[in-house]
């Protein structure tokens, strides 16, 4: 029975030992110049936490690890040090998350998923970069909570990517389409916003059985565009190409209805 | 293609406080201008107060947002004379009202210069 517990026991110091040493927290700066040198140092499920300052580098991730900024991507900025390169790069990957940084400085892309699965993008910001946020062959990934905006292609590009959650993004200001959904199948695209972006809010080009909901895309070119593709869904989303006309049209409107209103209630008090 | 503009869906842009105020302010601006015309060709006491208590609100809510633009962007060289201008515009239009003398003819096309200076804030706070 001794032999039982002690047995037992060391079984479970062991399991503890690994779920400490598998769950290790790296800080950069720290033993580690570079998100890079520290990422390259992180086992399987570590987390790096980067501390508020401005990095320039480019960032290739290979493992399942958890990269986050500690202050928020206020304070968090990675700058590509070869623009020919994407900033933050998820190559091939399962279940990595990334959060919290701002990202700039890329002719190819801010964050890029390549083959990647699991993965949770949140809370980034992907400003001035040739595309913001792509999803390149990747499933099953999550892409929450960001804004992608000012760059010069696409906000966020899924290309031959499916079975992904896109929700609460912002696609604002890119010099052609907000949301590009190309030959891309099953995604569920909800809650994001696609405004003032030079050519479509969202795009759908070649894809199937989408569902695109909630979403709000104002003064594009276009609001949403759908093209070569079935079974899309589109549920309660909201396109106004022309708001500079309608709104004051509309208030104008209202205002001649206000003053007919006021006029009746003051007869009404007038009279008695 | 995305749906098309249907029922109350401009109502999901009235986001946040200073689209809010700049819509009502044009609302008013234009029941007041309405009210205003109505009064030049003759006068009624109806209009009188429609017209005054749409003057001095959407004066208020000018200085609301004036007040939300500087708390909230800070002040530049611009912003801070357009705003001086604004502010000009509705002390002109209150002084000819009050005054009635030879420059009451003019009355109208301040109010009506009241509608564009609306129209701009509407433009400027446009949630996007």
């Amino acid at each position: 029975m001794r032999n039982f517990f002690l047995g037992a026991l060391t079984i479970l110091s062991v399991l503890l030992a690994y779920g400490s040493a598998s769950a290790a927290t790296i800080y950069v700066p720290g033993p580690y110049a570079s998100i890079q040198a520290a990422l390259d140092a992180a086992g399987a499920d570590d987390t790096v936490i980067v501390k508020g300052d401005e990095y320039t580098e480019n960032i290739v991730i290979r493992k399942p690890v958890t990269l986050i900024s500690e202050l928020g991507p206020a304070k968090t900025t990675v700058k590509a040090a070869v623009d020919g390169e994407p900033v933050i790069m998820i190559d091939g990957a399962k279940d990595v998350t990334l959060s919290g940084f701002t990202v700039t400085g890329s002719l190819v892309s801010g964050i890029l998923l390549s083959k990647a699965s699991g993965a949770v993008v949140t809370n980034n910001r992907a400003l001035n970069n040739g595309y913001g946020i792509t999803v390149l062959d990747s499933n099953s990934n999550t892409i929450t909570g960001n804004t992608s905006s000012f760059n010069s292609d696409y906000g966020i590009f899924l290309q031959r990517s499916n079975e992904n959650v896109v929700e609460n993004n912002t696609a604002n200001s890119n010099r052609d389409k907000g949301f590009f959904i190309s030959y891309s199948s099953r995604n569920r695209i909800e809650n994001n916003n696609a405004n003032m972006n030079v050519w479509n809010g969202i795009t759908i080009w070649a894809s199937n059985n989408n569902i695109i909901k909630g979403n709000l895309t104002l003064r594009n070119a276009f609001g949403i565009v759908i093209e070569d593709s079935d079974g899309n869904e589109l549920i309660n989303n909201t396109t106004l190409p022309n708001i500079f006309i309608i709104l004051p049209i509309f208030l104008i409107y209202i205002g001649i209805l206000t003053y007919g209103a006021q006029k009746l209630i003051l007869r009404l008090v007038y009279r008695s | 293609m995305g749906r098309l503009l249907k029922g109350f869906d401009i109502l999901s842009i009235f986001s946040n406080l200073s689209t809010i105020l700049a819509s009502v302010g044009l609302i008013l601006a234009t029941s007041s201008l309405i009210s205003g015309l109505q009064l030049v060709k003759a006068a009624n006491i109806a209009e009188r107060k429609i017209h005054r208590f749409n003057g001095y609100t959407t004066l208020t809510l000018f200085l609301c947002l004036a007040g939300l633009s500087v708390y909230n962007n800070g002040i530049g060289l611009w912003s801070f004379w357009g705003w001086v201008f604004g502010l000009l515009l509705f002390t002109l239009k209150i002084y000819i009202v009050r005054r009635r003398r030879r420059s009451f003819k003019y009355v109208s096309w301040v109010g009506a210069s009241l509608i564009f200076l609306w129209l701009f804030l509407v433009f400027k706070n446009i949630p996007v």
